[in-house]
């Protein structure tokens, strides 16, 4: 029995377990991220109590965390859908035990991105008078505005992402539904939708995957794009630029990666996933990760050149609170965490380990949330006019705020853990199939079923 | 009166042997259910009908490129938003809300056309069903039309 075969036959029991079996470490997590969304949740309802007076933004600065958390958010669902739709387009065949958990990371983040807008409201349970629909208000949306686009896109990507999540969910969902008893089949069964596995149904769900994954893309493009032009549409120092799209879309695929690296890790310690979640596949994210970080440093490099070289007033002005200034500290924080260390970790392969890659990561995300701090705060700090000039700070309202995101996402991820494979069954027997059969082909018995 | 055999395999290649057979008997192509719980791209089935999802995919997105130039332009003109004298129609920015629910359309067209196409979501789809196909087995189910066809595809699956 080959290496592969062993595997193969161990596939189900392996992927399947966490579904079937909680370990204490569970638990663990969930108590600890629960316990971070308990306390924003009560943030939050101090929040609405008292007003978004809680908050430290004043005038001029308008935008910071919540704004910097949306961005950051939605930057991080950029590593999931996006990557897996491009490595399935592209037919990489490591990115099956992959894309599952990227995929879900979407889903998860977007839906905190979301929020973000509506939080930022003050009065949330208003957030309807968004949408375009008759009303006695005499309100319509103004097509016009980048904040609807937003709407419009955000939307569309967190039901794409939700779609093309699912699809290939199903199969996996069988399995579960033939192993689970009782009520837990019976949920199984109406999620897995009747899947038999037939040809025919193989056949289809493949080609709307392929679909999707066409799709997706440009869709996945277009939301970092239109959250761009949340800015780039106003006048203001260091917003107006016309490579705030490419910039945002590169910066979120960057933290995208990263996160994406630091939840693997994680499933496989906690999974003993290890014979799924190889090196290799840390290698290889590890090298795109590297490509991003490159590209990341050129984008902000010819951002920042450009306002330096205009020389304008009000554009040296953020300029130099960035460079020098209050803003400093932050802003080489985010240089050293998203290129000076991470690059030689990732660029010398003897470093580009598990940890290596991991450590990369978990700076980058750090760095990341900078840089969307240091895009939205420095900027409305220091409007064209300087006796409007002001600063901020967060309370702790805005703070608990962004933490009870992080737990937020870990307790979703762990829940999605707990109710699907998080690694795709069905497709890493697949992977299996054709690597056995490409090494194998010429061998006469494997043609019999070709003839007729 | 229509009679159903179905056989469980250990393996791709007996099984495709197996319905490579059962053509060869008479049986037609779709007649023959191949289950497995991994696709087996060298199956006769696989490629049996052509699929229409790119198709339904192409009419969303007309469908959804409509239904967003009826939201933005037609409302728009009809509520008159004030604009500060500019044009109320701007095709730039309502382009944007055409681009995303164009894909949006896409996406939900494929999705409505593989479900059906697939059969999934019916009500009994689960009829024939043998639940060794999670562990791996392969199950092929004989749609027999005659007592002939189901000596035949007893015949033929009892190899299995």
């Amino acid at each position: 029995m080959s290496k592969e075969d062993v595997l193969k036959s161990n596939i189900n029991s392996d992927l399947l377990r966490p579904v079937f079996k909680t370990g204490i470490g569970w638990y663990i997590t969930v108590a600890i991220s629960g316990s971070l969304l308990l306390a924003a949740m009560g943030a939050f309802g101090y929040q609405l109590y008292s007003g978004i007076g809680v908050w430290g933004l004043n005038r001029p600065v308008m935008w910071a965390f919540d704004i910097t958390n949306f961005v950051f958010w939605i930057g991080i669902s950029h590593a999931g859908t996006l990557i897996s739709a491009i490595l399935r387009v592209t037919g990489a065949e490591w990115r099956r035990p992959v894309t599952r958990c990227a995929e879900a990371i979407t889903v998860f983040a977007l839906m905190i991105g979301a929020m973000f807008p509506i939080v930022h409201l003050g009065r949330p349970y208003l957030f309807y008078w968004l949408a375009p629909y008759p009303n006695s208000r005499g309100l319509w949306p103004n097509y016009r505005s980048p904040l609807l686009w937003d709407f419009f896109a955000i939307n569309t990507y967190l039901l794409g992402s939700l779609i093309y999540l699912y699809l290939p969910l199903i199969p996996d969902l069988a399995l579960v539904r033939d192993k689970a008893k009782g009520l837990r089949h019976k949920i199984y069964s109406i999620a897995s939708l009747g899947w038999r596995g037939t040809q025919v149904q193989w056949s289809r769900l493949e080609k709307a995957v392929g679909v999707m994954a066409v799709i997706i893309i440009p869709v996945a493009v277009s939301v970092h794009t239109i959250v761009s032009w949340d800015f780039a549409m106003t006048i203001r120092p260091m917003w107006h630029s016309t490579i705030f799209g490419p910039y945002f879309v590169a910066g979120a695929i960057f933290s995208g990666i990263a996160a994406l690296i630091m939840a693997m890790a994680v499933i496989r310690k906690v999974f003993h996933l290890e014979a799924y979640l190889k090196p290799i596949h840390f290698n290889n994210l590890g090298l795109l990760l590297l490509t991003m970080s490159l590209l990341w440093f050129y984008f902000t490099f010819a951002e920042y050149l450009t306002s330096y070289y205009g020389n304008e007033r009000v554009e040296k002005a953020v300029f130099q609170s960035k460079i020098s200034g209050a803003y400093a500290p932050l802003f080489w924080a985010m240089v050293v965490c998203c290129f000076v260390i991470p690059m030689p970790i990732l660029a010398i392969k003897k470093l580009r380990t598990i940890s290596g890659t991991v450590a990369a990561s978990a700076l980058i995300v750090v760095g990341m949330w900078l840089e969307r701090f240091l895009i939205i705060v420095p900027t409305l700090s220091q409007p064209a006019l300087p006796f409007n000039w002001g600063s901020y700070r967060p309370t702790w309202v805005e703070i608990t705020l962004t933490a009870g995101t992080f737990g937020y996402f870990v307790l979703l991820y762990a829940v999605f853990t707990k109710l699907f494979p998080i690694v795709a069954v069905w497709e890493f027997k697949e992977g299996l199939t054709l690597a056995d059969h490409a090494g194998s082909v010429a061998e006469p018995q494997r043609l019999v079923a070709h003839g007729d | 009166m229509p009679n159903r055999v179905h056989a469980i395999f250990d393996s791709v290649p007996k099984a495709l042997a197996a319905q490579a057979e059962l053509l060869r008997e008479g049986f037609e192509r779709k007649a023959i259910t191949l289950l497995s719980n991994e696709p087996i791209h060298q199956s006769e089935e696989a490629g049996g009908s052509r699929s229409h999802i790119g198709s339904f995919a192409i009419l969303g997105g007309i469908l959804g490129a409509t239904s967003a130039v009826l939201l933005t332009v037609i409302t728009t003109k009809r509520v008159g938003v004030v604009t500060g004298g500019m044009p109320i129609v701007s095709p730039w920015t309502f382009g944007i809300i055409a681009f995303e629910l164009t894909m949006l359309g896409a996406i939900l067209f494929s999705l409505a056309c593989m479900l059906y196409e697939s059969g999934l979501g019916r009500r009994g789809a689960l009829k024939n069903y043998d639940s060794s196909v999670s562990e791996g087995k392969i199950v092929i189910f004989a749609d027999c039309s005659s007592d002939l066809l189901v000596e035949k595809a007893e015949r033929v699956l009892g190899k299995g």
